[in-house]
């Protein structure tokens, strides 16, 4: 037996070892790979329901949100038609009120006006009835004169309308509020 | 109602006789000066009054507004 001949042999020595090594490497990987093709199948069994109940869970509570949304809106449209409501009683109710208190107002105003034109109207015939007076006398006064030959003018004739000359307004302007 | 008539009656003649003195044949030129004035004066005073009516109702409505804190009338 050369030196050849024991290479040879050392390398079938080592092949054997290394084919025996690679079959159980290979043996346990399988056994591997079976453990996790096993888990797999397991965890996906487990995991679909799960998901089909998680899906199922979120239909409800979407459909949740939505009766909460429509809740939301009925409320907003509820609380709309009570203001409107409230504000259209409101109004009814405070109407009769400014109405009258208006017309009471309105009248009161009325009056107010009436009796100062009537007053205005009153002092322009006082004041016409005083220039005509004025003008008599003063006729008469000159007559007077004129009979007696005196040019002195009498003492006792006073303007009664030195005052007043003009008619107080044809036109009413009292203090008005308004 | 004789009486009353006759106290109707009576201040018509004194009105008359106020406004266009003791002559008769003046009294329809008095009577239609004062109506007249009247007229104007009854006029007038209805349209401040209506003025002051609807013055008085938007300030209301106003005051209403503003208590109810909703946008009243410009």
């Amino acid at each position: 037996m050369d030196f050849d001949d024991l290479l040879k042999l050392a390398l079938s020595i080592f092949l054997i070892i290394s084919g025996l090594a690679l079959a159980y490497l290979f043996l346990r990987m399988a056994g591997v790979f079976q453990r996790v093709s096993a888990s797999l199948r397991a965890l996906t069994d487990e995991i679909v329901p799960i998901l089909n109940k998680a899906q199922t869970t979120m239909d409800g509570v979407n459909r949740e949100i939505d009766r909460v949304d429509e809740i939301m809106v009925t409320a907003v449209n509820t609380t709309k038609g009570a203001e409107a409501a409230v504000g259209t009683v409101t109004s009814t109710l405070t109407f009769p009120i400014r109405k009258l208190g208006g017309a009471v107002e309105g009248v009161r105003e009325a009056v107010r006006t009436y009796r100062a034109r009537r007053s205005a109207d009153l002092a322009d015939d006082a004041a016409a009835a005083a220039r005509r007076a004025h003008e008599a006398a003063r006729r008469a006064s000159e007559a007077a004169r004129a009979a007696e030959g005196a040019p002195s003018a009498p003492a006792g004739v006073q303007d009664p309308t030195a005052s007043s000359a003009a008619p107080s307004t044809a036109k009413v302007r009292h203090a008005s509020p308004y | 109602m004789r009486w009353f008539l006759l106290a109707i009656i009576g201040g018509i003649v004194g009105w008359l006789c106020v406004q266009g003195g003791p002559d008769p044949r003046r009294w329809p030129s008095a009577a239609q000066r004062e109506f007249g004035r009247m007229r104007s004066a009854a006029e007038e005073a209805v349209e401040a009054g209506k003025t002051a009516a609807s013055l008085y109702e938007e300030r209301m409505e106003r005051e209403l507004a503003a208590a109810a804190g909703r946008p009243g009338p410009v």
